[in-house]
């Protein structure tokens, strides 16, 4: 067999607080498509990073066309040949394709650029991407897909023998999807080898020659022809199932058998973001004492169902009720007053603001009813006695309540933010993403908390891409996949690999 | 809300204000004008030459006082109000209206004052609440809008000076009824003759009251809080349920209230009538004096009082261009310092502020 095109071995990465990869690799060789798949977190994106020159690991060995290499930058990776095409692109939008093509351009002698030969040349390549656009066109006016085609020129036109695509199906229409599968294909038939990370699997199936499968930073399959496992083998590596469906999560939590008319109620709710369908038809109930949890991977409507849960956003279609009243397109303080309570993934930049001081995050809830006197004056000693509430109550570690939320760490940040929401006892609590980056201690906390919420009578409503915490908290729960809600999953206890299948986008009727 | 200490600030402006008369120093004397001499003379005529020096310069601190307050509470709520000249010019004319035109003649002062004052503020809140609700319902940026209408409100009032209310075809409205004015020091000199001649008149107090009145309304109430947090970030006051739309309007209109209350003082306490260039462009100098409070209300009433005393003592120097050179020297380098200073904050922080919007 021939020397692989790239080689990672037994590569270690270390976040602070968090192992992102151990025990991760991989080979690649010339002419072949390979697909890195895993779960939202399971570290690919990590891993590639590292082929990359972006990321240096602490232990591991990177090897390309059989040498061993550190890369000290993504320039060092371009000299030899490994090139990565962003989920975004890195495109500058106010220039034209040619521009974008030259920027960075290494081997120009001299102080003039030979534009015209240059755009020859690049011409000549273009067609083997498909880019039919004319070089001089505004990268701003291109589409997603035409976007993408200039990427992967400007990758191919400094010699990638190794292409590095991440996720390159998210910003795209299937029809453009089907399109890059061919330029993708095409591509390996030139000899090029094609890194394809994706955690969809209908489009890997579609796509790849073989495929290795991170869970949780470490390889569990590696190198496995596309022939070689079905579908529902695959999905359950990507969930870390080998073999039987594992048995009853430890320590179930008591769920409550009787079941109470809902609080919130969602009813063929639709919306669009930009003209893109977000959600498609929802229908979910959440009633009090009962956690639904909604797995997903990222980006599958998760942040539209939230905010309109929390009356962010109105739904484009459908109705909301909150017991039994139609509260289609109120605004969120309406939400507030009935008592839904929201956990917003984006801690730093919607459920506050780095600059905001502890104590006026704290008192983002509260605020509403912490005035005294005649007035209703809010004094300053009042709002800080409330965020030393929270603070004591979920033990949050904190500088002092006049220093800015900004210094506080993600954990004890998300413990402040959980703990204003549970002073004002929520009748409702959407939590999205609630321990994403959390230290595990931090992540156990904040569980344990959502559900002594729910005990205590709450209906919460849980998205997250962390299957675990979805099968470990939910008394039901469902997948939502490109804005449809599954049915409830059976159980529980629930079948990890049928969750996992959903979440590849697996058993969903067409069109439905 | 930042972590940095007053102290810090404070030494910063100090340090940029030595900067500035250093350099204004420097150029005065490559003019062959004595800087110690010049400097003296400003001190003299601004603050300590007399109570006739300090009179002059709080009285010119007044409107200041009231546009820069005016710009403190728009840029807290992250609102960019750059229009204060214009909502203090229509503050202006719809004072003189209740003055001159629209009242029957021997309107006793007790009920004339409180009048124009009450449509000095609704005027420019007005002139503020339009901006606001275009910036509200149409997203429109309220930079532009403000400052456009500042050209439209002057030339309104050039439409009244001219022809409404010309006095006589002059370019100026007749004289108000003394009932209109506010009062002065001055009018006590018959019981206390050591006030002859002091122009200091009770718009002073107005704004005083009115710096107090921001005080509490940005630090003790819901308001205020609402309006703090949507100034650092819109996206979590909306999170937060806060009403974002109408308290868009809402501070741009108390802004301009402001602006438009300072236009009724000036009319009614220093002019006694509506005529051109009654403002020498105090509503934009206010930006610059909301910036260097710090947006802070007591911050705002010392820095305008300096500033009044700088544009009132620099007058004494001639050639006259050099008075307006000096302080544009002054000023650049005090805004100079606080920027520069708290952009190496920045570095020393390893990185830019992310959600700067107002200063």
């Amino acid at each position: 067999m021939s020397v692989p095109a790239l080689e990672l071995r037994d590569v270690r990465v270390r976040f602070p607080g968090a192992l992102a990869c151990d025990g991760a690799g991989l080979e690649v060789r010339a002419g072949e498509v390979h697909a890195l798949v895993g779960e939202n977190g399971a570290g690919k994106s990590t891993l590639m990073h590292v082929a990359a020159g972006l990321l240096r690991p602490e232990r591991g060995e990177l090897r390309v066309r059989g040498q061993a290499r550190r890369f000290a930058s993504p320039r060092e990776a371009q000299r030899a040949g490994v090139a990565m095409v962003f989920q975004r692109f890195m495109l500058i939008d106010q220039l034209s394709v040619l521009d974008n093509l030259l920027l960075g351009w290494e081997r120009a002698r001299g102080f003039f650029l030979p534009r015209r030969r240059l755009s020859v040349k690049l011409s000549a390549l273009a067609a083997r991407v498909g880019l039919e656009c004319p070089l001089g066109a505004r990268v701003g006016d291109l589409s997603a897909g035409e976007k993408q085609r200039v990427a992967l020129l400007r990758a191919l036109s400094r010699d990638a023998r190794v292409l590095i695509l991440d996720e390159p199906t998210a910003v795209l229409t299937p029809d453009e999807a089907a399109r890059l599968f061919d330029i993708v294909r095409g591509l390996a038939a030139g000899g090029v080898a094609v890194l394809f990370v994706s955690h969809k699997l209908p489009e890997i199936l579609a796509v790849a020659d073989r495929l290795t499968v991170l869970h949780r930073g470490r390889t569990v399959a590696a190198g496995i022809p596309r022939a070689g496992a079905s579908p529902a083998e695959i999905a359950g590596m990507m969930v870390g199932q080998v073999g039987a469906p594992r048995a009853e999560a430890p320590d179930a939590p008591d769920r409550p058998d009787e079941i109470q008319p809902p609080l919130l109620e969602l009813m063929g709710v639709s919306l669009s973001t930009d003209g893109a369908a977000r959600l498609a038809e929802v229908s979910l109930a959440l009633r009090p004492g009962r956690i639904l949890a909604l797995a997903g991977v990222a980006g599958n409507g998760q942040g539209e169902l939230a905010a309109v849960c929390a009356g962010l956003r109105a739904p484009g279609a459908g109705r909301v009720w909150f017991e039994g009243q139609d509260v289609t397109g109120r605004p969120a303080r309406h939400f507030l007053a009935r008592g839904v309570g929201y956990l917003a993934e984006d801690r730093h930049g919607e459920a506050t603001h780095g600059r905001l001081s502890i104590t006026d995050s704290a008192a983002l809830r509260a605020y509403r009813h912490l005035g005294r006197g005649p007035l209703g004056l809010l004094h300053p000693r009042a709002l800080e006695a409330h965020a030393a509430r929270v603070v004591a109550e979920l033990g949050v570690s904190a500088p002092g309540l006049a220093a800015p939320s900004a210094a506080l760490s993600g954990g004890n940040l998300q413990k402040l933010l959980l703990g204003r929401e549970l002073l004002e006892r929520p009748r409702v609590l959407v939590a999205h993403q609630p321990t994403q980056g959390l230290d595990l201690g931090a992540a156990a906390a904040v569980r344990a908390r959502l559900r002594a919420a729910a005990r205590e009578g709450a209906a919460v409503l849980l998205l997250s891409s962390d299957l675990d915490e979805v099968l470990e908290l939910g008394d039901e729960v469902r997948v939502l996949f490109r804005g449809r809600l599954s049915a409830p999953l059976a159980g529980p206890p629930f079948d990890r690999a049928e969750a996992g299948a959903r979440m590849a986008g697996l058993g969903w009727a067409e069109g439905a | 809300m930042r972590a940095e200490s007053a102290w810090a600030r404070a030494r910063r402006s100090l340090l940029g204000l030595a900067f500035g008369l250093a350099l204004g120093a420097v150029l005065l004397e490559l003019l062959g004008v004595p800087a110690g001499e010049a400097y003296a003379a400003i001190l003299r005529a601004g603050f300590t030459g007399g109570w006739w020096a300090l009179s002059d310069t709080l009285t010119k601190a007044t409107p200041l006082m009231l546009c820069g307050l005016g710009c403190a509470l728009a840029f807290r709520a992250g609102l960019w109000n750059v229009g204060a000249e214009g909502q203090l010019f229509l503050g202006a004319w719809a004072a003189t209206g209740v003055a001159t035109a629209w009242l029957p003649a021997g309107t006793p002062g007790a009920l004339l004052l409180p009048l124009m004052a009450l449509a000095g503020f609704a005027a420019g809140a007005l002139w503020g609440a339009l901006p606001g609700l275009m910036r509200a319902r149409l997203g429109v940026s309220e930079i532009l809008t403000t400052l456009m209408l500042t050209y439209v409100a002057v030339h309104w009032n050039d439409l009244f000076i001219y022809a409404v209310w010309s006095d006589r075809g002059f370019q100026m409205t007749p004289l108000f009824p003394a009932a209109a004015w506010l009062p002065r020091l001055s009018d006590l000199a018959a019981e206390h003759p050591s006030l002859a001649g002091l122009t200091l008149h009770a718009g002073f107090l107005v704004a005083l009251a009115a710096a107090a009145a921001l005080w509490l309304l940005m630090q003790r109430t819901r308001l205020g809080f609402e309006l703090r947090v949507a100034g650092v970030s819109e996206r979590v006051a909306r999170a937060a349920g806060m009403p974002l739309g109408r308290n868009i309007v809402l501070s741009l209109a108390l802004s301009g209230g402001l602006a438009g209350l300072a236009g009724m003082c000036e009319v009614s306490g220093v002019v006694h009538r509506l005529q051109q260039g009654f403002s020498p462009g105090y509503g934009y100098a206010a930006i610059l004096v909301a910036w260097l409070a710090r947006l802070h209300p007591a911050a705002v009433v010392l820095v305008s009082v300096l500033l009044a005393g700088l544009l009132s003592g620099a007058k004494q120097v001639q050639p006259g261009g050099i008075a307006m050179m000096l302080e544009g020297v002054i000023l650049t380098s005090v805004v100079a310092a606080d920027f520069l200073g708290r952009a190496s904050s920045w570095r020393r922080a390893g990185r830019p502020d992310p959600g700067e919007g107002a200063p």
